[in-house]
């Protein structure tokens, strides 16, 4: 198994009180599949990618990815798990203002030795011709994709993607989800879904459901249909 | 590395916030670069003249000649006579002098030495009446050729008396000829003047002995003289002011570019996590963030420090040509310029290094979600405020949320508002002091001081309407300072002195001691004061009656009869005289003669010159205003962006926005302008009491209520126009755009 998680618990502290975002959580992912993670606000889906991420730390059980501990990383050890094993995608696309398109995505290639061509890229995500506008100038859809470009670009074997199309249109939202569908053939990357929209899990391999900081069903899709037939 | 270009773009998308930040830094290094440089020009200048041109260690004038060889030998001094005559005509007064050989030896800048024939002329009264070399200029009726243009090293302040505030080359001015020129233009010469180099030890017995043998008419040491000493006071005070106005200014940009860089920071709160989530190092991330200050204090103080560099050439021009101080020697102390640049960055590298590690100490996680929203739950309810309207509510509940902010603000006023204060008062007290002095206090028209204490009965003055007067100098017990003792008539109708209610005081009702001697003395009435006479050394105990009103001097007043009886003086014994007419007294027996309206026309004429550094000054302060209260409203807009957008769709006018999100600055200008007033009293009297300490001198800085409204005026204007430009900002958030950003 490519990423294995053991009894993970994190607890938050919120003004007195306790709140366990995850309990006890455990599962398996294989390498170069597609998993969606769904459940209601507060589940603890989040904090989940936030961990599988190297962003956040457990108070307790294990993650492996690649059969390496992350979860006894030291600091620089995460930031070079998060260097050279995993991509994000974030709701609010999270591109740096002061950088163009083009920049974006480079300002992520330079980390990686196994790094994709900047403008491959970018014209597989159908931004080519913006690449030397600022983040501002280009819609939200176009944000999006430029924001998978800049995962998709260090040739990560993970990319976490959190509500990626949750600021979106329909149409925007169906267009960035084949390319994440399409970036998952194309570099057998694993890519982990963390949506409210049920719909989406139809194109994924398997789905996590948590509720309450507890993994509640782990759906396996024998059904699983393109992205293209995605439709809610 | 690609991500190097987020400060510069950073900047350039925030450009009047940083460019107000680099104004400051490059307004810091300017001052200090203009203002060392100057400083150390003079100063060593100054050092280099006084030593090449034999600066004297004092002077005195005696009724006959002294045998210079017997007081050189006794006292192991060099000693030296100078001819000296003022010649008055058109309003303007020249004083010749002999060129002396060893000691003040004039310096010539610019032509020769003159021959027969001919004169030197100082620099500024040569300027102001656009006189060149060759020119023709007539004393007592002969024709002189200008030969050249001279100093003298006991002239590097050149007023025509002694208890002259400022120098006037309008009506003033000082030159130099051959003993035989002087000779022919005056025939006599009522004293004798001589000049001494050495250390007198016993100064006591020296003056002592002179006087015994030729009659001492006036003693001078070098320290009290101000000719001397207010250059050397002035160079002082300017040395002293540097460094704290320049830190000042470096340390209120450094507070603000924390607050800014802490901001903004905040605000790029996701982008940074985003930095992390794609694998960056803390130390990579941190060192790109510090290109904000980097370049804020490379741009700022290089400029700054190189404008402050090329300012001071003129500036030290300026500076010497109010002291009439030769270069002898070009000074531009390249260490000064390294120093200007590099104490900013002391400042602005640690302010902007906290401000980005305070945010660094945050897990991604917090980054990515936005400290606000993690702060929200810590910032503090202040319900007690809810009782208000809701616009002043929310106006309120900013205000003392972003403390940090208004109390900055607060600071910024607060400096605005003495600076200015002190400017608008140096000009007020030196007019009022005029006015007091010259108007209220001293109704004569013309002083005439003789060249010898006694009571003159080969004089016959029936004809004229006049009051006899004598004085003697004195200095403290410690020997700080010098006291000047004036006996004058009871009722005096030429010398009125007034308490501090402007009721009458007068002399026969005991000694009366001026405000500023008071001050000096911690005297109060009815207390005991020791003194000792400067000629003789003999010590007296004086009992204070009165304290009278006189903004200058240290000066004593005291009934003549019993000033000649206290000290030892024949009954009737007077050394000069008060008039409303001009006396005619022989050449012979005239040490010194005053026109009064001649001294106010000059005095209140040099005040003119304060009006440039006083201009200066407000300039100076008002941008450091506009800069300050502009940078922090517009971060206060910046970071609200969202929230006006929020407000607007719900329907506030811009109006009531702008009120609510920065209404507070309205009351931190108020309180800044309000802690202001009395700061400024206390720093200004600290200020002149420094200044003046060794002086007879003594201003009392007042505020009067126009410099109170005065300054008001320019930092309301001040404030309006940045909150003008602000609003502007306001104007042109669009609520569309804050929900595009959002949510497309």
């Amino acid at each position: 198994m490519f990423i294995v998680v053991e009894n993970l618990t994190r607890i938050y502290k919120v003004g007195a009180n306790n709140v366990r975002a995850l309990d006890d959580v455990s599962f398996e992912f294989e390498k170069g599949k597609i998993y969606t993670v769904v459940g209601p606000s507060g589940s603890g889906k989040t904090t989940l990618f936030n961990i599988l991420g190297g962003l956040d730390r457990a108070d307790r059980g294990r993650v492996f990815v690649d059969s390496k501990e992350i979860t006894k990383f030291s600091k620089n050890e995460l930031a070079l798990y998060r260097r050279d094993y995993v991509g994000f995608v974030f709701q609010f696309y999270n591109l740096i203002n002061g950088l163009t398109v083009y920049e974006n995505v480079l300002s992520s290639a330079v980390l990686s030795k196994n790094s994709l061509d900047v403008d491959k890229v970018l014209k597989m995500v159908d931004v080519y011709s913006e690449k030397d506008k600022f983040p501002f100038e280009l819609s939200g859809g176009q944000q999006q994709r430029v924001a998978i470009a800049r995962a998709v670009v260090k040739n990560p074997s993970i990319i976490l993607c959190d509500e990626p199309t949750g600021a979106l249109d329909y149409e925007s939202a169906k267009l960035v989800l084949e390319l994440l569908e399409n970036v998952n053939k194309r570099f057998n990357a694993t890519i982990l879904i963390i949506t409210h929209n049920l719909a989406i899990s139809n194109m994924s391999d398997a789905t996590i459901r948590l509720r309450s900081g507890r993994v509640v069903e782990f759906i396996e899709n024998h059904n699983k249909v393109p992205a293209k037939e995605v439709t809610w | 590395m690609v991500i190097k270009r987020i400060p510069k773009r950073i900047m350039l998308r925030e450009k009047a916030q940083f460019l107000s930040i680099v104004l400051l830094v490059a307004i810091a290094s300017m001052a200090y670069a203009l203002f060392s440089i100057t400083v150390r020009n003079i100063d060593e200048n100054y050092k280099a003249f006084i030593e090449n041109q034999n600066q004297e260690d004092g002077n005195f004038i005696t009724s006959l000649p002294v045998d210079i060889k017997y007081l050189e030998s006794k006292y192991n001094l060099k000693v030296e006579e100078r001819l000296m005559v003022d010649y008055s005509e058109d309003n303007k007064t020249i004083r010749v002098f002999s060129i002396s050989k060893q000691i003040n030896k004039p310096f010539v800048s610019l032509g020769n030495m003159p021959h027969k024939g001919e004169i030197l002329i100082d620099p500024n009264f040569f300027k102001k009446h656009q006189y060149k070399i060759g020119d023709t200029i007539k004393i007592a009726n002969k024709n002189f050729i200008i030969s050249g243009i001279f100093y003298l090293p006991d002239y590097i302040y050149i007023i025509k008396n002694d208890q002259d505030f400022l120098p006037d080359s309008e009506h003033f001015g000082i030159a130099a000829m051959n003993e035989e020129d002087l000779k022919t233009i005056a025939k006599v010469f009522p004293y004798h003047y001589y000049m001494f180099k050495g250390n007198l030890k016993d100064i006591d017995s020296f003056k002592s002995d002179v006087n015994q043998k030729w009659g001492l008419l006036k003693f001078v040491s070098r320290s009290e003289n101000p000719r001397i000493t207010f250059a050397e006071i002035k160079i002082d005070s300017v040395k002293r002011s540097t460094l704290p106005i320049s830190l000042f200014v470096i340390f209120m940009s450094s507070v603000i570019l924390f607050i800014v860089m802490r901001r903004l920071i905040n605000n790029m709160h996701a982008e940074i996590g985003t930095l992390y989530s794609l694998g960056y190092s803390d130390k990579e991330v941190i060192k790109v963030f510090m290109h904000l200050p980097i370049y804020i204090w490379l741009i700022g103080s290089i400029f700054g420090s190189v404008l402050g560099f090329i300012e001071a050439i003129p500036f030290s021009t300026f500076f010497r040509a109010y002291f009439a101080l030769p270069v002898v020697k070009n000074v531009y102390p390249i260490s000064e310029l390294f120093i200007a640049m590099f104490l900013p960055g002391v400042f602005i590298l640690s302010s902007g290094y906290v401000a980005i590690k305070r945010f660094f100490k945050l897990t991604i996680v917090e980054m990515l979600h936005g400290v606000d929203e993690i702060k929200f739950n810590k910032l503090p309810r202040l319900s007690f405020l809810d009782k208000f309207s809701f616009q002043n509510r929310i106006m309120f509940k900013y205000g003392v949320r972003h403390f940090a902010r208004e109390a900055v603000l607060v600071v910024g006023v607060i400096f605005s508002t003495i600076l200015l204060m002190y400017g608008l008062s140096a000009k007020n007290a030196v007019i009022d002091a005029i006015n007091k002095v010259y108007e209220k206090n001293f109704e004569y028209k013309y002083m005439y001081i003789l060249n010898s204490i006694s009571t003159h009965t080969e004089l016959n003055f029936k004809k004229y309407k006049v009051e006899p007067f004598n004085f003697q100098a004195f200095e403290t017990k410690n020997g700080n300072f010098n006291i000047v003792i004036y006996g004058i008539e009871k009722n005096s109708n030429m010398v009125k002195l007034f308490d501090e209610r402007g009721a009458r005081i007068e002399v026969n009702s005991g000694f009366v001691i001026t405000r500023p001697l008071a001050q000096k003395l911690n005297a109060k009435e009815g207390q005991e004061i020791e003194l000792k006479n400067k000629f003789d050394g003999k010590k007296y105990k004086l009992k204070v009656g009165k304290i009278a009103d006189i903004p200058v001097g240290n000066q004593g007043f005291m009934d003549i009869n019993e000033f000649n009886k206290i000290f030892g003086f024949e009954k009737g014994s007077f050394i000069g005289l008060y008039s409303d007419t001009p006396v005619q007294i022989p050449k012979q027996m005239l040490f010194d003669a005053q026109d009064k309206n001649y001294m106010i026309e000059t005095l209140k004429g040099s005040a003119v010159t304060l009006q440039k550094s006083i201009e200066v000054l407000g300039l100076i302060s008002a941008i450091l205003a506009l800069l300050i209260i502009y940078v922090l409203s517009g971060l206060a807009i910046t970071e609200n962006k969202k929230n006006i957008g929020i407000l607007k769709m719900l329907g506030f006018k811009e109006k009531q926005i702008f009120k609510m999100i920065l209404g507070f600055n309205s009351y931190s200008f108020a309180i800044g302008f309000l802690l202001g007033i009395p700061l400024s009293k206390f720093t200004m009297n600290q200020l002149m009491s420094s200044a003046t300490k060794n002086t007879d001198i003594s201003l009392t800085l007042d505020l009067s209520w126009q410099s109170v409204v005065g300054c008001f005026v320019v930092l309301a204007a001040t404030y309006i126009l940045s909150r003008y430009l602000v609003r502007r900002k306001v104007a042109k958030v669009m609520p569309v755009d804050i929900l595009k950003e959002q949510i497309d």
